[in-house]
């Protein structure tokens, strides 16, 4: 009955979204015949091709006169296809890019930002995905599908060590407090894994910053990443978070490559929805451990950072308006995003690529079909009204410059080891990624 | 009609560019254009752009932006000749023994050589790549001994970190040596054997045979052997250089990316190379009024087969008037 409720449901919200695209804000789409072309990266996931097919035919129902060609580009080497395609004009109308200042840089992407502001579907999309992706305050590029940040929840740690499961509004204070209690490092035991708090603290407590405190136009080394690198050293320094050394693996897990989380040896671990479909299987197999996947707790900002692909309009198309269209309908529009979810049921495969927009429909088609074990998170994005902040290195410029220099400075490992403190050398960070973002931008806009 | 006369010389010439003829033709076809262009790329900032390519000169500056503000490039290229070094030594020097032993008259000679050489065949870029990530390309106890930190709290960095850095990748080192082992194997058994007879004669034993016969034999091919493995380094797909070269050309729009920037890195990397074979050229040359011609080829073979039959047969003629 669900199943077919939302599937009425579906189906009355496309039909009501095409007139409704053609009447505001867009001009109309061509009735002449044209071929449009596309290229997403993924082809080589289970599930992916067939997506692919359904959203193409989607459209084509849609749009009778436009016929869409896929364009398959081999990803490991994505940028070289692209280039190659480029020198011969060749381009796709709609085509996914790793990283959008370059293909600024190069003159493929088409300035979108009347299509952004214009689109009716286009303000479904978490408003962080529009406003910190612009580059010099215009949007080159579109969200197509992002892949949250989420909390496996070790059920059986939970039990073990007598400590209740939070509510889904938890707060990051929530989640320190409960992974101190559920921290027992004499059995291994750890009360978190993967410590991403440089990467999630700007968007949990200043709203739409990414990782290093990208906000759209710069970054921002602020109280709020010395807190975040300075709790992540503390974590691991306590043993609250799981850091064991090979020797420790050896000796406890028997092997020195094995992964402590996987193996239930976490009662909070944060990863992506890439990773749910071994937990859901052969680690709980293996472990005899339950999980169940929660979102992240939140800060006053209330903002969530998640890994968002991107996608372009060509520069040289000839169609920009309907290839805008397209892009709509195969990423990130609310039909594309159902169709998606509806062709991975029909498949049998969980959804791995969530949907950018914040639409409820969407998210309810996710929360009425989910297993028991995912309902506390899609609950999140229903009720919690999380801003999801796009993850800013494939669109920040500067971002290759102050990573390189992060990096090779070994930053969080000096403060891991006491060598520096966050607040010494936050400012020397600040001066980097400042003086990173004036040169690539002087290259990108060619001044 | 006249008969075309083609001399022996021009005929052997001849047949010298028949086997080359094959790589000339590629090389015309398919690299010599792309060379050309990338020394003319260097010079400028080029784009890909949707609707073509766009360049706009900037002389040397590409140069220029190399040596003075792209702190990544210059580095690995001083980290690619010190660890060569350490490399190709360890290189010519494991392969020479495996070779020498491998050409000894031992059974199932030929097992053996086949499993020195595989890991050439067997081990392509991507499985390469694979390995050395799941870190099977070191040797654990070099690990576990900390063998790496007594390096680097011994040495000082200049020197600790190609010597780590070898170590860590020892495995992959040695697996480098197959081709040198097969050249090591033509050479050595190119040696006239009477030579190793007439120095056992005169006293010498192996050690002595070694260094006075079997190395300055194979002079030659430790030149070929070191030509070969530098470019093989130098060009493999786990060269640190050649991944940054890649990796720049499709950054254009960072600074110290594109065509121009990776244009102007390809050439310098290039002309280093040159440079340091040149180097190796002057290092195994030899050195006049020291060449031992100890090596046979088959016109002194003929030759001497021609002059012991000369002398048999003097030899039975002298014998014959001896005998009247």
């Amino acid at each position: 009955m669900k199943k077919l409720l939302s599937l009425v449901l579906a189906c009355v919200m496309m039909l009501s979204l095409v007139p409704a695209m053609a009447e505001e804000g867009l001009p109309p789409m061509t009735t002449e015949n044209i071929t449009l072309t596309v290229a997403h990266w993924g082809q080589a996931e289970a599930g992916e091709p067939e997506v692919i097919e359904a959203l193409i035919a989607q459209f084509e129902a849609a749009y009778p006169n436009i016929n869409v060609e896929f364009v398959a580009i081999d990803q490991g080497t994505w940028d070289q296809g692209l280039t190659n395609l480029a020198s011969e004009g060749k381009l796709p109308d709609v085509f996914w890019v790793f990283n959008v200042p370059n293909a600024v840089a190069n003159e493929w992407a088409l300035d979108i930002t009347y299509y952004m502001e214009n689109d009716p579907d286009a303000q479904e999309l978490y408003p962080a995905m529009r406003e910190s992706a612009k580059i010099d305050g215009k949007n080159y590029s579109y969200p197509a599908v992002m892949f949250p940040h989420m909390m496996y929840m070790n059920v059986t740690l939970f039990e073990q060590y007598n400590v209740e499961l939070p509510d889904i509004n938890w707060t990051w204070e929530d989640y320190f407090e409960l992974a101190d209690e559920l921290s027992h490092p004499e059995d291994y035991n750890f009360g978190i894994s993967n410590p991403l708090f440089t990467d999630l603290f700007p968007a949990a407590y200043n709203g739409n910053q990414g990782k290093f405190g990208w906000d759209g136009e710069k970054y921002n080394f602020d109280e709020v990443w010395i807190n975040a690198v300075e709790t992540r050293a503390e974590m691991i320094n306590n043993k609250i978070c799981e850091w064991m050394t090979e020797e420790e693996k050896t000796n406890v897990l028997g092997d020195p490559g094995a992964w402590p989380p996987g193996m239930g040896r976490t009662a909070m671990h944060i990863d992506w929805p890439w990773t749910l479909a071994q937990f859901q299987t052969f680690r709980k197999d293996e472990t005899g451990c339950e999980w169940v996947y929660y979102p992240l707790p939140m800060g006053d900002g209330k903002g969530e950072l998640a890994i968002v692909d991107n996608g372009v309009i060509s520069a040289s198309t000839e169609y920009p308006r309907e290839a805008w269209e397209l892009s709509k309908w195969m990423s990130w529009g609310p039909q594309a995003a159902l169709k998606r979810q509806e062709t991975y049921r029909s498949l049998g495969y969980a959804v791995s690529r969530m949907p950018v927009v914040s639409t409820p429909e969407v998210w309810q088609d996710l929360l009425d079909n989910a297993t028991e074990d995912l309902v506390p998170f899609y609950r999140g994005f229903l009720e919690r009204g999380v801003n999801i902040v796009p993850s800013n290195w494939p669109v920040a410029p500067g971002w290759g410059t102050i990573e390189a220099y992060y990096n090779s400075n070994d930053i969080d490992g000096k403060i891991l080891r006491g060598e520096l403190t966050a607040a010494d050398v936050a400012a020397e960070l600040q001066a980097v990624a400042d003086q990173g973002v004036a040169d690539h931008l002087k290259v990108l806009l060619g001044e | 009609m006249k008969k075309l006369r083609i001399g022996l010389v021009t005929r052997r010439e001849m047949k010298g560019y028949v086997f080359l003829l094959p790589w000339l033709v590629g090389f015309v076809t398919f690299f010599l254009v792309p060379l050309v262009q990338s020394v003319w790329y260097s010079w400028h900032d080029v784009k890909v752009t949707a609707t073509g390519l766009k360049m706009t000169w900037v002389g040397w500056e590409n140069y220029r932006y190399i040596f003075q503000q792209d702190t990544v490039f210059t580095e690995q290229l001083t980290n690619f000749f010190t660890d060569s070094v350490l490399r190709l030594a360890v290189i010519l020097v494991f392969s020479l023994v495996i070779a020498m032993m491998l050409n000894q008259p031992l059974k199932g000679k030929g097992v053996f050589r086949t499993l020195f050489f595989l890991p050439i065949i067997v081990v392509s870029g991507p499985v390469l790549e694979r390995l050395v990530n799941e870190g099977a390309t070191a040797v654990p106890l070099i690990e576990s001994y900390g063998v790496n930190g007594i390096v680097e709290a011994m040495l000082p960095p200049m020197l600790a970190r190609p010597l780590s850095s070898l170590f860590s990748q020892i495995i992959l080192v040695l697996w480098y040596s197959g081709v040198p082992i097969l050249i090591y194997m033509t050479g050595l058994q190119k040696i006239d054997s009477t030579l190793y007879e007439a120095s056992m004669i005169d006293g010498a034993n192996g050690w002595i045979s070694f260094w006075k016969i079997t190395l300055p034999a194979l002079r030659p091919m430790i030149l070929i052997n070191g030509v070969y493995t530098l470019v093989f380094l130098a060009t493999t797909g786990l060269n640190e250089v050649m991944a940054t070269i890649n990796d720049r050309m499709f950054r254009s729009g960072e600074p110290g990316g594109g065509y121009g920037i990776a244009s102007s890195m390809a050439w310098v990397y290039a002309l280093s190379l040159g440079l340091a074979l040149i180097v190796l050229l002057l290092i195994t040359k030899e050195r006049k009024g020291k060449q031992i011609a100890i090596q046979k080829t088959g016109e002194q073979i003929a030759i001497e087969r021609m002059h012991a039959e000369r002398a048999r047969n003097m030899k039975r003629k002298g014998g014959k008037k001896h005998g009247r």
